[in-house]
């Protein structure tokens, strides 16, 4: 377990910004933060990376209380804060190196590592700039590349990719997923392709509470090995709804009467045993329904992270 | 102390980086040769003296202290930079050693940049009567001791801040109560049970002695145990940030 969240509480005066968050993340997991603004994302964040203190619950990093041991939490991770604050006066490579240097990388391999995260940040372009004259998106980059240079064992980013333009976040997504590989981390956005595209889990945050917590798969409902598909025809329901459930692969159909005298059809199938989308296109032929509409049904995360997070 | 010095030693090249530091240093080492040579009797006694130069330069550290160490939280405070550094493996008081032997190492030379002035003055004396240094040396040692209490006076204060105006104003105004609290005018004016208490605390009592070329170990215990409760404060101050 590299991170243990147990009850965590955290109030600002009486607001309670934080309100009893439980989660757990393994090693090797790459798990997203999601949430509407002001959730709670960055002061679970911060309580973590020991920037301030729980005042309820317990929380580990690595093995190490945050209250007890916050120098060794602090020596298991990198973090990027949210806003990438950096020393503005300072030089890229010089501010690399002064990280480097508290986070007590022996320098026998400082240079290794610095050549390292230049490259796999991409800043080999900025190396003889000051940090002041960096535009955001490079601000970020470094704000990544300090966060990497020990080569901890658990990153947390606080919006990682919020600055950067399409390319970037791609390029940064791609650098997330193969330090995913290896170690922990634990990202925060509200950017919703960005938890499909690098993360195994995602927790989605409102009012200091989990609302929602799995697979990117689990957390639109799909389970594993299935295929759901949304057609429309001009036709009864229930004929609609026996006929597809008749059909080759079918797990289950559901049909409603729509306007028009049309049946809105909901049918699940298993997965890779021909297209449902052709199998319904038949249907619809052989039994001449009209056909109105018909698509692959798959609720985005922002229709989940929508629905969850008005709940309260 | 790995920490401290790296912490050290960005908080100085973050100083020499920065342009302000180059304008407070000539203010203050031209306001010195001014007040010397302009503003007092220095031409019309007859001797190679410094005396001047050194009854005003606790006033001038008042201002130049404060505005050296009034960046060393609260610009940190104010950019954000607090959660890099503080989210590092660092200490509280490791950061705030670090930071205030940075600020110390800039007080002292603006110290020492005043020395052509004293050399100036040595180079005038007759040969008869040459300048005698000793003095000279015990007021340098008296300003830096002042120099390190008015620092960790306003280092304190700048970690009670975001805005470096506010610990400018608020860190002259603390200094200039430590300096005034010693004073006899306002020790009359206290009721006599405390009158020990604060003429210990007072700075000028302390310093009166050094200035004039004594030094004697109670003056360097009262600097240093004033610095540390002020570090410690520094210490406490931030450390209580985290709870809030």
């Amino acid at each position: 377990m590299m991170i243990d969240v147990s009850n965590l509480t955290k109030l600002y005066g009486s607001t309670r910004a934080v309100d009893g968050i439980s989660f757990q993340i393994d090693k090797g997991e790459v798990v997203g933060f999601l949430g509407p603004n002001g959730a709670g994302k960055s002061t679970t964040m911060k309580v973590l990376t020991c920037f301030i203190a729980p005042d309820g619950g317990t929380v580990k990093v690595a093995g190490h209380d945050v209250v007890d041991d916050s120098i060794g939490v602090r020596r298991s991770l990198g973090y990027l804060p949210e806003n990438t604050p950096l020393y503005e006066e300072m030089g890229v490579v010089e501010f690399l190196r002064f990280v480097a240097g508290v986070r007590g990388v022996p320098s026998s391999k400082r240079k290794e590592r610095l050549d390292h995260v230049i490259r796999s940040c991409g800043l080999a372009g900025v190396v003889a700039k000051t940090i002041g004259q960096l535009s955001r998106g490079y601000r970020q980059r470094v704000g990544l590349a300090q966060a990497l240079i020990h080569d901890p064992d658990i990153l947390i980013l606080d919006e990682p990719t919020s600055a950067l333009d399409p390319a970037q976040i791609v390029e940064i997504r791609d650098l997330i997923r193969e330090i995913g590989k290896t170690k922990t981390v634990l990202l925060s956005t509200h950017i919703m392709q960005e938890v499909a595209a690098t993360c195994s889990r995602a927790i989605i945050i409102s009012r200091g509470k989990i609302v929602a917590s799995g697979t990117p798969e689990e957390l639109t409902g799909q389970r594993k090995g299935e295929r759901r598909v949304r057609a429309e025809f001009r036709a009864e329901p229930k004929e609609v709804e026996a006929a597809a459930r008749a059909l080759p692969g079918a797990l289950g159909a559901e049909a409603v009467a729509g306007n028009k005298g049309s049946a809105v059809l909901t049918a699940t199938f298993k997965d890779g045993g021909g297209d449902p989308a052709e199998a319904l296109y038949r249907l619809a032929r052989d039994k001449d329904w009209a056909l109105r509409e018909l698509r692959e049904d798959r609720a985005t995360l922002e229709e989940v992270f929508i629905r969850v997070t008005k709940q309260l | 102390m790995g920490t401290t010095l790296r912490i050290f030693g960005r908080e100085f090249r973050g100083y020499l980086n920065s342009p302000a530091l180059y304008i407070f240093l000539v203010v203050f080492v031209s306001m010195c040769g001014w007040v010397l040579f302009h503003q007092s009797a220095f031409w019309t006694q007859n001797f190679a003296r410094l005396d001047a130069l050194f009854s005003v330069m606790p006033l001038l550290l008042l201002v130049f202290v404060p505005a050296v160490a009034m960046r060393l939280w609260a610009e940190e405070h104010k950019t954000g930079t607090v959660e890099l550094l503080m989210t590092l493996p660092v200490r509280e008081w490791e950061a705030v050693l670090g930071k205030y032997l940075a600020a110390l190492l800039v007080v002292l030379l603006a110290l020492a940049l005043t020395a052509p002035v004293a050399a100036i003055v040595a180079g005038l004396a007759d040969e008869k009567t040459p300048m005698d240094f000793g003095p000279v040396w015990g007021a340098y040692l008296g300003m830096a001791m002042m120099g390190a209490i008015y620092l960790a006076i306003a280092n304190m204060v700048s970690a009670l801040t975001k805005n470096q105006i506010v610990a400018f104003i608020m860190g002259i105004t603390f200094c200039f109560g430590i300096f005034m609290v010693g004073a006899p005018g306002v020790l009359r004016s206290l009721p006599e049970a405390v009158v020990p208490f604060f003429a210990y605390i007072g700075l000028g009592a302390h310093l009166d002695g050094v200035i004039r070329g004594v030094v004697d170990t109670r003056t360097v215990l009262y600097t240093a145990s004033f610095v540390a409760v002020m570090l410690f404060a520094t210490v406490r101050i931030l450390d209580s940030r985290r709870w809030r």
